[in-house]
């Protein structure tokens, strides 16, 4: 081996810099010294490409415009329907969200499941090997647009109303009750991560988007005919625990916050568990 | 220096890779050889962290690639030009390996100009490139990091005759300025040129390995002895460079009576002794036929 290394000054082992990367022998090396070992690759960084890769792609994109234009489009025909007396602020709002609940978890689906579809998983687990912490990036990636996509609506909501209320000649009232803001948050938060953890359950992009959407109608299908069940569905079923969640004359109380949290159990934790664990263990070809 | 031991890899009942032992160097161009199916990107998979080893242990700059922090500032892999967003841009692609290893634009700028992509085809996106220049952006992908390993696999797969070349040429200044080069190929006439070492490979086992040179050698002999220690130091003090054989013996560069000499002035019993004609050519194609009766029968 010393022999091969003859050429290697100890100085030029030492520049790996970009300035002089083309010093003869620089890149001699048999072993990395502790040195030479560099820094892991930061979580900030890794975040970073996460967040670039779900809108550098005509899948991602077209997905957010989708968003945007089902958001303007809910918001308009309320706007229309409104159009005698000004349309309510928590109408406004409330409209964009059931439908936006639909397509963010798209999103949290093709983060976790299109690179396996595209089979850039191999490129991406080589640039860092540790998977989980790929997995953290992207669902935080998620979870962040999914927050941007919320905040945006709320306040093309306010201008809405505002410009609803001053074509109708109606009273401008941005007042909404803080659970409202609260359980908007939430609700899609975990719709987020519950596709981000279908598409890591079943890393497949169109069996994980069927599956998101068919496995609810199937159990709801169930809590309403099996009595066992029904006695118990706020605690099964997720679209029951997240009805409070979008009622406007009370907050949720304290059993139906538990309620939520149970049923995000069962739909967030338990799939997000599985397919960690699928990631973690899974060859990838 | 990649330093690969006694690597397997069993899918079910399948061996994909037999117990494989080998080093890369730095400063040399390793070309790992041998037909479709053989066990090359199970292996240089295996080599990344990305398919479990049954057993044995690769190891990368002395540690297993799991462990190297921001392992592509270290080696730079491609293992396969097709696993690429087709919706991506060539750019895109490139900005994004760039960010991980904290490259700035301008790198990718000299990174396109070393792979020989135009800014028009940059911005172009990978689902409308050729074969080739994947191959191309793959390796450009690898290369921004300045890592001091290449791993790539196949990488000379759909280059035009004038990509084959230029590829050639990047590596060979790659282990001149000291980089440890791993490049598998199914094509003895694809590596035969850049290649200082080989290992041919096929069925999952290693048949043969060693520098190009003493690979080549078509006027070698295999022969054997009841005493092979005894033939290996003999060999080895008549400067005939034996390179012991998977199934015993040692092919070596001699003549048959010279060999005949060596016994009889040694003292050696000799068991088997034959001129093994084509070298590293007939070596290949016999690898290559034998897969090819497996699949007839
Ligand atoms: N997941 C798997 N299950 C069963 N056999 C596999 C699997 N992956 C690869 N193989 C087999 O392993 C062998 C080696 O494949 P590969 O490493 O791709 O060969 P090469 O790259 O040399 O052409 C092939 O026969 C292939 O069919
Ligand atoms: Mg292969």
């Amino acid at each position: 081996m010393t022999t091969q290394l003859s050429t290697t000054t100890g100085a030029a082992d030492q520049v790996r810099d970009t300035t002089t990367p083309t010093d003869p022998g620089g890149r001699a090396r048999a072993y990395l010294d502790d040195a030479d070992l560099g820094q892991g690759l930061p979580f900030a960084r890794l975040l970073r490409t996460e967040l670039r890769k779900t809108v550098d792609t005509r899948a991602g994109r077209w997905l957010l415009i989708v968003i945007v234009a089902v958001t303007a489009l809910a918001m308009g025909l309320m706007m229309w329907l409104g159009r005698e007396d000004g349309a309510d602020y928590p109408t406004l709002l409330l409209a964009a969200v059931t439908p936006q609940a639909v397509l963010l978890p798209v999103l949290g689906i093709l983060t976790a499941a299109s690179e396996w579809s595209q089979r850039t998983a191999l490129v991406t687990f080589t640039q860092e090997p540790r998977r989980l912490r790929v997995m953290a990036a992207k669902s935080l990636a998620a979870v962040l647009l999914g927050l941007v996509v919320v905040a945006v609506t709320i306040v093309l909501a306010g201008l809405a109303h505002v410009a609803s209320a001053g074509l109708a000649g109606g009273d401008v009232d941005l007042s909404l009750p803080g659970h409202v803001y609260g359980g908007v948050v939430v609700l899609q938060l975990i719709y987020v991560l519950m596709g981000v953890a279908f598409g890591a359950m079943l890393l497949n992009v169109p069996l994980a988007i069927a599956g998101f959407f068919v496995l609810p109608v199937l159990v709801n299908i169930v809590s309403m005919t099996v009595g066992w069940v029904s006695e118990r569905a706020a605690w099964i079923d997720q679209t029951i625990a997240q009805t409070p969640f979008m009622a406007l004359d009370a907050a949720p109380t304290g059993e139906q916050w538990a309620q939520l949290g149970v049923t995000s159990i069962w739909w967030v934790v338990v799939p997000m568990a599985i397919g960690l664990w699928r990631v973690a263990r899974r060859e990838v070809k | 220096m990649i330093q690969i031991e006694n690597l397997a890899k069993r899918y079910g009942a399948f061996t994909a890779v037999d117990d494989i032992t080998f080093t890369a160097r730095p400063g040399r161009v390793t070309g790992f050889l041998g037909p479709n199916g053989a066990g090359k990107s199970t292996a240089m998979r295996m080599m990344c962290g990305l398919t479990p080893a049954t057993s044995g242990t690769a190891h990368i700059l002395g540690r297993p690639y799991r462990s190297l922090p921001n392992p592509t500032t270290h080696v730079g892999v491609m293992l396969d030009a097709g696993a690429q967003h087709a919706g991506r841009t060539g750019r895109e692609v490139l900005g994004l390996a760039a960010i991980l290893v904290g490259a700035g634009r301008g790198q990718v700028d000299s990174v396109l100009d070393r792979i020989g992509l135009t800014s028009r085809e940059a911005e172009r996106r990978v689902g409308n490139y050729s074969l080739g220049m994947r191959q191309r952006l793959g390796l450009g992908a690898a290369l921004i990091g300045d890592p001091s390993v290449l791993i790539l696999d196949e990488p000379a797969n759909g280059l035009d005759p004038g990509g084959i070349h230029w590829m050639r040429e990047l590596l060979r200044s790659y282990a001149q300025e000291g980089g440890t080069v791993l490049l598998s190929s199914h094509l003895l006439s694809e590596v035969e040129q850049v290649a200082d070492d080989l290992v041919l490979i096929g069925r999952g086992r290693i048949v043969a390995q060693g520098t190009k040179e003493e690979l080549l050698s078509s006027a070698g002999v295999v022969v054997d002895a009841t005493d092979r220690e005894a033939l290996h130091a003999a060999l080895h003090r008549a400067g005939f460079s034996p390179v012991a054989r998977p199934r015993g013996g040692f092919a070596a560069q001699a003549g048959t009576a010279q060999i005949g000499e060596l016994a009889l002035a040694e003292g050696l019993v000799i068991t088997n002794l034959s001129s093994s004609g084509g070298g590293l050519e007939e070596m290949f194609l016999t690898l290559t036929a034998d897969d090819a009766r497996e699949v007839a029968a």
